[in-house]
């Protein structure tokens, strides 16, 4: 039970930050080459691991890392950061995907509910 | 190789295209005899009231009758029951009673253009054809079991195609019939609601499908957008409840691409009734484009087991034609059919020792004069 | 031959049009795409963005192997539209036919006391923990209702032949009135095997009735998996297995085995034991988090990495097993693959979406409490009673199936629409499962980054797309997945 317990502590957002204060890594992006949306879907991607802390700051994107689990190091903290980044880009790419194939996802969908009879 | 076309060596009456059914019984019932041609066997007596004599070239004397014609050698296969056309001399047989392989050419007009088109197609008026099948419909005995309609592209007669299905599904309504086709035509949801229409209960349509990449396809059948229109066509006539066969050559320009076209199959049409995998016949514009479609069966006898084993898995029903089967690999010998037409099947040299003939796919008898493959190894 | 024109002729010109897919990182190289339809391919990274900016050469292999599958087309390709919808209606199409198994649990007493075990009970109080004939009377109108065609009645416990007069009246009576409805209806009984007897087996014999056993290994360790009095729970299996097998048949009796710690140094010798034992297949199962699993800290005994070496580590030994010309089955990599392999779905309950929770299954307990997935009155078990849907005594049909505990789950846990499963690429071929996710996390979406669900099935996808990279093995996965 208490890996439960643990969760719940952590992934309360501003409660977490405020216990990591101090030891958290920070991530500066353009807001005009990055997307808000990219940026929070990477942050519960990695949630995992990291508590990050979003705020906009001017035209950047302001992000903290903080480490989630107990006895992080600062070497583990930098490839968490990497990570983060690279997560951050493909849910840039990811966004684009949605983006551009929306319109035919539509249609796929309403022909794959307005016929019927081949399907075995 | 038998010969369906051919020259009289000498004919009189009529320049007219008539058809005629063979018979060879002199007793046949005077009131039956106007419509039938005797078939003249050796030098004799010809029995009266035949609407034609088909008579071999030692026949002596005028037959009693203004239609006659002196048959050529190669025609002596012609037997009791059997349907030719005739027309000012020029002898087409259409139908042999005896033979699992009557095919009946509707046109020699084609939307597609393949490489290795064993029928070229020709840009010509042909309506007379699909008359003469609907003629020809008329004459076959309801009891056939199996009847063939060819082309070029039989769909675009359109309407008259429908009428000539119509026609054999009333006049010979147990008679299976298989229906070549490159599916494009049944993309126009119009007429395969047509097509449907008929409610044939034993027809069944062979479409060609030769890679899963469009542009591939499009290359081998030489015309642009044909791979989207043949795909819609098959949805649309399995929409409609419609049995339909995918067939793939096997040459060089559909061999790399086999894998994926197996895979297609089984992903997006696991429902289609059967995929014949066929071997090259090396007429028409094979024998032309010999270099660019030719490939020794041994060669692509891995690729072929593997596209055989996916489409197994699938529960895709999958048979093997025209293949010698020294050249297939175990499991696809188990889905080898022998089922070249008769009149196109022979064996080379290499074949007399061998003892599994009787089982075997066999060769075009184009293949046999042409090109074939190497690698034959009789079963000994 | 200047009448033929050359291949290059019928590459497309003008610019292609991305379908929907969406990407998962493998690696630092390379990268595992799925289409809407389930349909996967592996590409280098660099790849995928060349592709996703549009600047893929129309005459590579990629970009016809891109176009034969449904990852982008031509604006004048049609067809492929079709197609994609054309597999999606398959994927879909399960939905339909409603709940399908049926759980009878006819008693919760058990002669075993299995460390993970989530509900049983030794007791002898047949009165407190035996399911009634009124209560499985109940459960038999509501079984009638499904509109089904095919429905499967399988009967849990407890130990169910503890209570083999219950299920003796059950197929009885189910059976005569089918006589009326005419549903295509398979029994089973999931039973240690412990107890079964001649009359039991002749009973079997004459209803078709198939049996889900449970092996955990070899002797000692399916014996310290699962004690019982005189520590015989495995002897017990392989007399019960011979004996069934001498009246049911080779194939009437499936096993099921459960990964504990003890079991994580030891695939191999836990298929051995399968395949000695006259089996094509194993199983592997991890452990649920639910009942004594989590009192007895067994489910504790190993996180998701641990669970997945041991997984890979025996799936490699059952492959190597396969080339060496043996066939033998993982059955839970086949249900995976099968949804990876064709777009129809394996029904697997804990692998479906919407969840199968309440849609392919029900749960009629001892007491008549009706419940959505037999994780479900595990949960009951544990005092959370969230997945109760009602009882056979109080509610009709339209109240069972349309609880707000049902719906809400089904609603909430829809993996289309789920926050990180939304662009998963692993999502095509994987479940929602609200009953685990809310005993975990407390709400039936769960938090994805941290589930021990996702993380299994995408560690699984994985294995199965590295070791696919070996053509034997990705037809002997096709075979699995096609034949599952």
């Amino acid at each position: 039970m208490s890996h439960m317990v643990r969760i719940h502590r952590i992934t309360a957002a501003g409660k977490g930050a405020e216990m990591a204060e101090g030891n958290g890594l920070s991530v500066t992006l353009d807001a005009q080459v990055y997307d808000l949306w990219a940026v929070h879907q990477a942050a519960y991607r990695l949630s995992d691991r990291l508590a990050i802390q979003v705020a906009i700051e001017g035209s950047t994107i302001q992000c903290t890392l903080y480490p989630v689990t107990e006895g992080t190091n600062s070497d583990s903290l930098l490839v968490a950061r990497a990570d983060f980044l690279r997560e951050v880009t493909d849910q840039m790419l990811r966004a684009r995907i949605r983006e551009v194939t929306e319109p035919v996802r539509n249609l796929i969908l309403a022909y794959t509910f307005s016929r019927s009879g081949l399907q075995k | 190789m038998l010969t369906l076309n051919g020259k009289a060596l000498a004919w009189g009456g009529s320049a007219e295209r008539t058809l005629w059914k063979l018979t060879s019984n002199p007793a046949l019932p005077v009131v039956l005899r106007e419509k039938m041609a005797f078939l003249q066997r050796g030098n004799g007596p010809l029995p009266q009231g035949f609407g034609a004599y088909i008579l071999p070239p030692e026949q002596q004397g005028i037959p009693p009758c203004a239609h006659w014609l002196h048959l050529p050698p190669d025609f002596a296969y012609l037997a009791e029951g059997d349907i030719i056309s005739v027309n000012a001399g020029r002898i087409r047989t259409l139908w042999r009673q005896n033979s699992p392989h009557n095919a009946v050419l509707l046109t020699e007009r084609c939307d597609n253009n393949c490489v290795m088109c064993s029928q070229p197609p020709k840009n010509i008026e042909d309506h007379w054809l699909v008359a003469e099948a609907m003629d020809l419909v008329r004459m076959i005995p309801p009891s056939a079991p199996v009847l063939g309609f060819t082309g070029g592209e039989p769909a675009l007669l359109g309407q008259r195609l429908i009428d000539l299905l119509a026609l054999t599904r009333a006049r010979l309504p147990t008679t299976a019939v298989h229906l070549l086709s490159n599916g494009r035509g049944f993309a126009d949801p119009a007429f395969s609601d047509a097509y449907a229409a008929i409610q044939h209960p034993d027809l069944m349509v062979g479409i060609p499908l030769y890679a899963a990449d469009p542009a591939q396809h499009d290359y081998i059948v030489q015309a642009r957008g044909a791979f989207d229109q043949t795909v819609r066509g098959i949805l649309a006539l399995k929409e409609r409840g419609q049995r339909v066969e995918v067939r793939v050559v096997l040459h060089r320009q559909t061999i790399e691409g086999l894998p994926a076209l197996a895979q297609f199959i089984a992903r997006n049409l696991q429902f289609i009734d059967q995929v014949a995998l066929m071997g090259l016949e090396v007429t028409g514009f094979a024998r032309a484009n010999l270099d660019q479609v030719w490939i020794d069966p041994a060669d692509y006898r891995p690729t072929l087991e593997n596209a055989v084993a996916l489409l197994r898995d699938y529960q895709v029903p999958v048979r093997i034609y025209n293949h010698p089967l020294c050249l297939l690999g175990e499991m696809a010998a188990q889905y080898s059919v022998k089922s070249i037409s008769d009149w196109k099947n022979e064996y080379v040299a290499e074949c007399a020792a061998c003892t599994r003939r009787q089982d075997c796919g066999g060769f075009f008898s184009s293949g046999a004069r042409y090109r074939y493959s190497p690698s034959l190894r009789p079963f000994l | 031959m200047t009448r033929f024109l050359p291949a290059e002729d019928y590459l497309p010109s003008g610019r292609y049009e991305l379908l929907p897919f969406r990407f998962e990182r493998l690696d630092d190289e390379r990268v595992l795409l799925s289409n809407m339809a389930g349909e996967a391919l592996t590409v280098s990274s660099a790849d995928l963005t060349t592709l996703v900016n549009g600047d893929l050469d129309r005459s590579g292999a990629l970009f016809s192997r891109l176009r034969a599958n449904h990852f982008l087309r031509q604006p004048e390709d049609r067809a492929a539209l079709e197609l994609l919808a054309l597999k999606l209606r398959t994927r879909y199409a399960r939905l339909r036919d409603f709940t399908s198994l049926h759980l009878f649990v006819v008693t919760l007493r058990c002669d075993h006391a299995c460390r993970y075990c989530q509900v049983s009970r030794q007791s002898a109080d047949r009165a407190s923990f035996d399911m009634s004939r009124e209560t499985a009377d109940r459960a038999i109108d509501l079984l009638f209702r499904s509109p089904n065609q095919a429905l499967k009645v399988e009967f849990q416990g407890g130990e169910p032949l503890l209570n083999f007069d219950l299920i003796r009246y059950v197929v009885l009576s189910i059976t005569e009135r089918n006589r009326q409805h005419k549903r295509d209806i398979q029994f089973v009984i999931t039973t240690t095997l412990s107890l079964i007897s001649d009359d039991t087996l002749a009973f079997c014999r004459e209803h078709r009735i198939f049996l889900s056993a449970s092996l955990d290994g070899p002797e000692d360790l399916h014996n310290a998996n699962r004690p019982r009095p005189g520590a015989d729970s495995h002897a017990r299996f392989v007399a019960g297995l011979e004996k069934a097998r001498d009246v049911l048949g080779p194939e009437a009796v499936s096993a099921l085995m459960t990964t504990t710690a003890a079991s994580l140094q030891r695939g191999p010798g836990i298929v051995d034991e399968y395949l000695r034992l006259g089996f094509h297949g194993i199983f592997l199962r991890h452990l649920s988090p639910y009942g004594f699993a989590l009192k007895t800290q067994s489910y504790q005994g190993y996180d998701t990495a641990r669970w997945l070496e041991f997984y890979e580590e025996t799936l490699t030994y059952i492959i190597d097993l396969n080339r060496s010309g043996v066939r033998f089955t993982e059955q839970h990599a086949a249900i995976i693959l099968r949804k990876m392999f064709s777009c129809h779905d394996p029904g697997y309950v804990d692998l479906m979406n919407p969840s199968g929770a309440g849609i392919a299954a029900i749960v009629f307990n001892y007491d008549g409490g009706v419940f959505a997935s037999d994780e479900s009155r595990m949960l009951m078990e544990m005092g959370d009673d969230t997945f109760r849907l009602g009882s056979v005594h109080e509610h009709g049909y339209d109240e069972i199936f349309s609880a707000p505990a049902l719906l809400s789950a089904l609603e909430d846990s829809f993996t289309l629409s789920a926050p990180m499963c939304a662009d998963c690429a692993c999502e095509p071929w994987c479940g929602a499962d609200p009953v685990y996710h809310h005993a975990r996390h407390g709400d039936p979406l769960g938090r994805k980054a941290e589930s021990g669900f996702c993380q299994r099935m995408k560690g699984m996808t994985r294995i199965f797309v590295k070791a696919m990279e070996d053509p034997f093995v990705a037809a002997l996965f096709r075979r699995w997945a096609l034949s599952c």
